[in-house]
């Protein structure tokens, strides 16, 4: 299907590849079809190595909404969320892929990023349904550091190169 | 909405699986005990009051100098497991 997208303007989505969360996202209602965009990989994470490790969550009807992910062991080794067949509905936890959802923040000139990781986004990849989990756990915050940088100098804009991604499209 | 008064003890019953039961009553709070099968999501409402308002904020972020290329991706390239460190 064609995917009309603010970001990356008209998209062609294989149908077979779209992840349906039937209960939204929370400040987001209602069954929505989402699609993955693979987005290369922070600097100095791990493991990067040519695959993504960041994904954008693009919402297939509201061109204008879209989450930024991240694969969250790639930074946070420590991060053990459990995952059973009870955590999305029956799935396979063999199927079951998380990611964490990533907020930019600009501000002072800088730009600063935290990662969600009280409430992962779980994908049923075989199933191909989604749900954002809302964990009950005090070890992670919704706001957990990813990576700050300050301008080098007044009116800069702090860049943070990506890794270069060599497996394009699939 | 269904108000009903009950005493330190005393339980609803919500669809014949979820039991919540009144544990202790003060001057202004209670304890309360949830009973339901684990496919049951509970939480404090100002939790899921943070987790939508930080989604607004994560929503369409400027990632100007940040991102790398992007290209519709297959999500059986996502790493998957109950543990998943890496993906390779």
């Amino acid at each position: 299907m064609h995917v009309q997208t603010t970001r990356f303007g008209s998209i062609d989505v294989d149908d077979n590849e779209l992840v349906t969360f039937e209960d939204g996202l929370p400040g987001f209602p209602g069954t929505r079809q989402m699609t993955l965009i693979g987005a290369g990989g922070l600097p100095g994470a791990a493991p990067g190595d040519g695959h993504h490790t960041l994904f954008w969550l693009q919402d297939t009807t509201e061109p204008d909404l879209a989450f930024l992910t991240i694969v969250p062991w790639t930074v946070y080794p420590d991060y053990d969320i459990e995952v059973d067949d009870t955590t999305l509905d029956g799935a396979d936890a063999d199927d079951v892929s998380i990611l964490a959802i990533v907020t930019v923040r600009r501000e002072d000139g800088g730009v600063r990023l935290t990662s969600n990781l009280l409430a992962p986004i779980a994908i049923d990849v075989r199933r191909r349904i989604g749900h954002q989990l809302i964990l009950n756990d005090p070890r992670w915050s919704i706001t957990t550091p990813l990576v700050e940088a300050r301008p080098t100098a007044p009116g800069d804009v702090p860049l943070l190169a990506a890794e270069p991604v060599s497996n394009g499209p699939s | 909405m269904l108000i009903l008064t009950r005493r330190v003890g005393e339980r609803i019953v919500i669809d014949d699986e979820i039991v919540i039961t009144i544990v202790e009553a003060g001057r202004d709070s209670v304890r309360i005990g949830v009973e339901a099968p684990r496919s049951v999501t509970v939480h404090r409402h100002e939790v899921w009051e943070q987790i939508a308002s930080e989604n607004e904020a994560a929503r369409n972020a400027d990632t100007t100098g940040i991102t790398g290329d992007t290209a519709p991706v297959s999500t059986s390239s996502l790493p998957t497991g109950k543990r998943q460190p890496t993906t390779d």
